[in-house]
């Protein structure tokens, strides 16, 4: 979900750590295969900076768009991910997001990327264009959705211990109930109304996008991974 | 978030942060999260975004534009601190993102861009720092395009609420910017190649301290005793 750019101090180390070094390893991945297509270069640099645009484009609701899956179909999944690993760099450098979870919330982000641009290329590509781009951003939307809820998941169990710790009991033995599906409850009854908006926003911008540029420029699609 | 009026604070503003060795900071900011994140104590995490809020007013850097990029990442850390239903951990988990987001805007809106970005890419591949060069270069370029359609389209349709109608026209304005930008791409490599991109081109930076970083020494030294005694 790409809207909620998770804070430094929020995420035990060995998560923000971990999520570090698996963005690495698909960032240097991508970055190795572009030095192969250097006419690429250009096409990831404006369309991260598109999408660091689009988050500045009013929409009238409390959420924005990033772009992600788009970028991932256009570009290709990697150069896709590179693309949203770049913009969520940058904004994490002024605070929007933090600096210590970028590895984890470019992979949050990037899965969209990733998970849309392989599934697009899956499903045959701009044959069946609106229908193939609709399935390929709705699951790449879900996928991203469900990492987050994971990842919340295993931050909720490390803010516990840390309730433990500072109140100096057990609060599962306190209490007797479980607190970690506490949180995760908690979690998901705040976030569940704006991961509703901003899927249906994404889905439909998503489409409306690609079907306009589809009418400007026909067969812009066709192109496939190597655009 | 505008990026314009920071990129501008940037380069512009005359302050003694700004003088200060772009390695410096980055490395004091790096210390302030070290510190931060291994901290339980609220009084030390107060004590801490005080530290740079004075760091800021002695820059004379705008409040209005610093404290809403530390606000945002405070509520986001809202979410986790109100599922975790305990106010100690809560608060710590809050004070903890907005003081790191201060940090890190109080570095960004001191140090010129491409010297930022030179020092931040240097531990990756040097095709990483040309991207990254571009897509910031490629930002101002459309946000100022983007600027325009958005003026044209209120102009057009007026001031509006949420509407099916606006977000077609939104999404064409995505579109419109994407099409613009895909345009460009290929003139900006056709022209970074005649200025030796994928020849050579190097991405310079300076690595040297100054006199001036001195005092984020000495703020490193009094960060950390607080640490250690709060």
């Amino acid at each position: 979900m790409s809207h909620l750019h998770i804070s430094d101090g929020v995420l035990p180390w060995w998560l923000w750590v971990g999520g570090y070094v698996a963005t690495l390893a698909i960032v240097l991945l991508a970055l190795g295969r572009l030095r192969g297509q250097r006419r690429l270069l250009p096409a990831v640099a404006v369309m991260a900076a598109v999408a660091l645009v689009a988050m500045n484009i009013p929409l009238g609701l409390p959420v924005h768009i990033n772009l992600a899956a788009l970028a991932g179909i256009i570009l290709g999944p990697l150069n896709g991910f590179l693309a949203i690993f770049i913009v969520n760099l940058l904004t994490s450098l002024i605070g929007h997001g933090g600096v210590t979870v970028l590895g984890i919330n470019s992979l949050l982000v990037g899965s969209e990327a990733l998970v849309a641009g392989l599934l697009f290329k899956g499903l045959g590509g701009a044959k069946r264009l609106l229908p193939n781009i609709a399935l390929s951003v709705l699951v790449a939307l879900l996928v991203s959705t469900l990492l987050v809820v994971s990842t919340a998941g295993l931050a909720g169990r490390e803010l516990e211990d840390w309730v433990a710790h500072v109140h100096g009991h057990d609060p599962l033995v306190e209490t007797g109930h479980d607190h970690e599906s506490g949180f995760l409850k908690t979690f998901v009854t705040i976030i569940a109304p704006l991961v509703a908006v901003w899927m249906a926003a994404e889905l439909a911008v998503s489409l409306l996008v690609a079907g306009y540029v589809n009418k400007v420029k026909g067969g812009w699609f066709d192109r496939g991974d190597s655009v | 978030m505008n990026l314009a009026t920071l990129d501008n604070l940037a380069v512009n503003h005359r302050c003694w942060l700004q003088r200060c060795s772009t390695l410096a900071k980055v490395l004091f900011a790096a210390a302030v999260l070290t510190f931060l994140l291994t901290t339980m104590s609220l009084p030390f995490i107060a004590g801490l975004a005080a530290l740079l809020l004075v760091i800021a007013l002695s820059n004379r850097l705008p409040l209005a534009v610093l404290l809403p990029l530390a606000l945002i990442p405070m509520i986001f850390a809202g979410i986790f601190a109100f599922s975790i239903r305990d106010w100690a951990v809560g608060l710590t988990v809050i004070g903890r993102a907005g003081t790191a987001a201060l940090i890190a805007a109080e570095v960004f809106m001191t140090t010129v861009p491409v010297h930022l970005l030179g020092v931040i890419s240097a531990p990756m591949p040097e095709i990483f720092g040309e991207l990254i060069y571009f897509t910031y270069r490629s930002l101002f370029l459309l946000a100022g395009s983007l600027d325009n359609t958005l003026k044209a389209v209120r102009l057009r349709r007026g001031k509006e609420k949420f509407s099916f109608a606006r977000v077609r026209a939104t999404a064409q304005v995505y579109g419109m910017t994407l099409v613009r930008a895909w345009d460009m791409a290929g003139r900006q490599y056709d022209l970074l190649r005649l200025r030796g991109l994928g020849q050579g081109l190097k991405i310079s930076r300076d690595w040297h301290l100054r006199s001036s970083d001195l005092i984020l020494l000495a703020a490193i030294l009094l960060i950390g005793m607080g640490w250690y005694f709060v």
